[in-house]
């Protein structure tokens, strides 16, 4: 498919992975926001075509894995009410709740349906006029446009049966309290080609001044990946911090202004919890007073609820970079995609889920 | 076949390559950006074949 096997190209690759092991000349620790990009890197075995002076550490972005358990537990409540067509992203089905999953509820005779794109189920509730259709709108600022395009379109065709579930999270916010962990070990990082190609890239320009960190913008093809470390890795040797973008066929400076104006419309920034990390301020989106009416947290009034985490899980260390997943003691043993204990196992994009499925058998020998 | 909402990229022409996610296109590849990295790649390569050769 074109602009995607010529970036999987070996003979590109293996020239970049030439010109860093060339360039290298102290250990740097780099992470990868996304959650895209840590299922590419462990999936064509990026981090082990580098030097190992140059360290790759995963990053929270996963929005399945930091939608915090208190929403997923109200999700499974609303989702178990006869009225209700609950409809969702197919990953969020299996992320344990306190008790159950989405899954459980669905076999338990609820009606759960997977959606592709939140326009599905705006459709669902038109053609279900009896039935309240509540869309779970997780994600990142990538999927902010649909899901605002999605209340706005029941806005304004009059659809009153439907409601979101608000769980939208930020990346610059998330950068920022990475840095701040007194435990921080990263020195750069390759943010989100498609976060950015929505959002631009000029909010990180004072995040890598405040912090001293270079930000490249980084797409997802492990050509991408290489050159994004390529341009992290070139910073730190020149002992630059600056923001650069490798991904430059679908990232314009200033992003999606399309997008950007109709988010902002619906959503405003509010604080928000983060799964395993804990609440940062100003790190998410909830709807703003015009389209409040569309809130399933205040249609459903499922109050305050208390949550009860599994001990033995440590998404939270391995969401912020701290530690790798086959650090984990349950990791591929008492936790596996088939029993997650934490969201980072479920998800497509979840660091443990990577590493489960690519790198099992390695990990019997321990970290690499 | 999936339906892609275009909404966000008015600019769109039949015969673009658009970035989509959750049926959204988001942007519109840029052809001669894409084609940069290989050109920095083919002339790093003659350069380091004429390296090679002196």
């Amino acid at each position: 498919m074109k602009y995607v096997d010529e970036y999987r190209d070996k003979q590109a690759a293996e020239h970049f992975r030439d010109a860093i092991h060339k360039m290298v000349t102290k250990p740097w620790t780099l992470m990868e926001v996304c959650g895209g990009q840590t299922h590419a890197i462990v999936k064509f075995g990026i981090d082990e075509l580098l030097p190992k002076e140059v360290e790759l550490v995963h990053g929270p972005g996963c929005p399945v894995c930091v939608t915090p358990l208190e929403l997923i537990d109200k999700a499974i409540m609303i989702a178990s009410r006869p009225d209700v067509i609950f409809c969702s992203f197919g990953d969020m089905l299996r992320v344990p709740g306190s008790e159950k999953d989405l899954f459980m509820v669905k076999a338990a005779g609820g009606d759960v349906r997977i959606v592709y794109s939140p326009l599905d189920a705006v459709r669902i509730a038109q053609d279900n006029p009896d039935k309240e259709v509540v869309f779970f709108a997780v994600g990142f600022e990538t999927t902010a446009p649909a899901n605002a395009m999605a209340v706005h379109q029941a806005k304004e065709l009059g659809i009153e049966n439907f409601s979101i579930l608000v769980s939208h999270v930020l990346v610059p916010p998330a950068i920022e309290a990475v840095m701040s962990s007194p435990q921080c070990r990263v020195q750069g990082f390759l943010a989100a080609g498609h976060v950015c190609t929505v959002m631009g890239y000029t909010e990180y320009i004072p995040i890598a001044e405040r912090y001293k960190v270079p930000i490249v913008v980084t797409g997802f093809e492990p050509l991408d990946i290489l050159q994004g470390v390529y341009m992290t890795v070139k910073q730190l040797e020149e002992g630059r911090c600056e923001v650069e973008n490798q991904y430059v066929r679908s990232v314009r400076a200033y992003g999606n202004r399309p997008a950007q104006n109709l988010v902002s419309r619906v959503f405003k920034v509010v604080h928000r919890k983060w799964r395993g990390v804990g609440e940062i301020p100003q790190s998410g989106l909830g709807l703003t007073d015009e389209y409040a009416a569309f809130d399933a947290e205040t249609r459903f009034d499922v109050g305050d609820i208390t949550v009860d985490e599994p001990k033995e899980c440590i998404s939270g260390l391995v969401l912020q970079g701290i530690k790798k997943p086959n650090e984990c003691p349950v990791f591929g043993t008492k936790c596996t995609p088939e029993h997650p204990f934490g969201a980072t196992m479920v998800s497509n994009e979840g660091a443990c889920a990577a590493y489960y499925r690519y790198r099992r058998h390695a990990a019997a020998g321990g970290a690499q | 076949m999936k339906s892609v909402n275009l909404a966000y990229v008015p600019d769109a022409k039949v015969g673009d390559y658009v970035v989509v996610h959750v049926g959204f296109a988001l942007s519109i590849v840029d052809e001669k950006e894409a084609e940069l990295v290989f050109t920095y790649l083919r002339e790093a390569g003659e350069l380091a074949e004429l390296e090679a050769a002196a």
